[in-house]
């Protein structure tokens, strides 16, 4: 937008429908002189394990929509580069996810399952055991401490 | 001529939609306007993002579209998890395993999922290393391996470069086999802690090599 600079001439939105973009609007509004998120923070490769639960209040509320909307809004923030509403999309869709079975989340989103019975049987069975690989030393790792522990006790 | 009835000819060219779109991975059929699978790549991966380990196996497992576009997304942060843990793996069933089937190593450093042109991911590459004391005493030398792991899941195929062995077997030998996470019992059995001799009594914490092992 602002390379656009000061114009009376309207700025075509074809990707944001009216419903949505007054919502974005209500967001931008709530939130007008808020200091910016730092600039291209990349937050796709280390800090993937960053708190999904911290959306204010207010956000929460804003946010509680249905589906349909919530994923335009996604669309809408990504199109009009709003990166704090971008965030707050993305993270609750993530909440929604959290803590759910593939079979949960299908039903969520009304996905239907295209794997094969092969793939299905295939895909279980190698996370699992690379799950329990990692499980496994965690427990070894404890077991260590718990040790060392015993023999500091001595 | 037989001619086909209109009921047998709608199963056939539902058969081969179904078959092509196994083959071309095409769009869920349940996927409309408003849907997850509706969102671009870009953002579909900036939720998952978001997600904690388990939510993000988790989702992989739904359906084509998020398997493809999460696997590597997903081995990656395995393998992230296992260098800040240091698990030692060795590749299990190798294809050279009286050369290289035991071997194993510890997780160096993971770069993220190469992209090819058309924008595809193709595969991790993982720099590994061998501590030090699981090197035969003429063994030392440049302890780092390469390792480029391919689409496929947790098999590991991939050049390894032992310029140690360059004498013994040729510069670079191709490796395939599964990768798995050394258990500490085999370890002790295998290698000797040069702290305490595998002597459990005098140090019980002997089976974490790999933390005070750093080369």
């Amino acid at each position: 937008m602002k390379n656009v600079g000061e114009s009376d001439q309207p700025i075509p939105l074809p990707n944001v429908s009216s419903s949505v973009l007054k919502k974005v609007l209500e967001y931008c509004e709530h939130h007008r002189g808020e200091p910016l998120p730092a600039p291209d923070a990349d937050t796709s490769q280390d800090d993937t394990r960053k708190r999904t639960t911290d959306i204010s209040e207010w956000d929460q509320k804003f946010i509680t929509v249905d589906q349909e909307m919530l994923f335009e809004i996604i669309l809408a923030a990504n199109y009009l580069d709003i990166k704090s509403l971008l965030d707050v999309g993305c993270k609750t869709v993530a909440n929604m996810i959290k803590g759910k079975t593939p079979e949960e989340i299908r039903k969520l989103f009304n996905i239907v399952n295209d794997f094969t019975p092969e793939e299905e049987v295939r895909l279980l069975a190698l996370p699992h055991s690379y799950h329990q690989l990692i499980l496994s030393f965690w427990h070894h790792q404890a077991q260590i401490k718990k040790e060392n522990e015993w023999a500091e006790d001595r | 001529m037989q001619l086909l009835g209109p009921k047998v000819i709608k199963k056939s060219l539902r058969q081969v939609i179904q078959r092509l779109g196994r083959r071309l991975s095409i769009q869920n059929p349940s996927v409309k306007a408003g849907d997850i699978l509706c969102l671009p790549p870009e953002l579909q991966l900036a939720i998952y993002h978001n997600l904690d380990i388990e939510g993000k196996r988790q989702l992989r497992l739904v359906c084509r579209a998020f398997n493809n576009l999460l696997a590597l997304e997903v081995v990656y942060d395995e393998l992230r998890i296992a260098l800040e843990k240091q698990t030692i793996f060795f590749i299990k069933g190798a294809s050279r395993e009286d050369e290289f089937g035991y071997k194993p190593f510890i997780i160096k450093e993971v770069s993220r999922p190469s992209k090819n042109d058309s924008g595809e991911t193709q595969h991790l590459s993982v720099d590994v290393y061998w501590p030090k004391f699981m090197r035969d005493e003429e063994e030392l030398g440049d302890e780092r391996v390469s390792i480029q792991m391919e689409m496929s899941e947790l098999s590991v195929t991939g050049t390894l470069f032992d310029e140690d062995r360059i004498q013994a077997v040729d510069y670079s030998t191709t490796l395939s086999g599964k990768l798995e996470k050394v258990s500490a019992c085999l370890l002790r059995n295998r290698f000797d802690c040069s702290e305490c001799n595998n002597e459990r009594s005098v140090c019980p914490g002997c089976g974490g090599f790999s933390r005070r092992y750093e080369c």
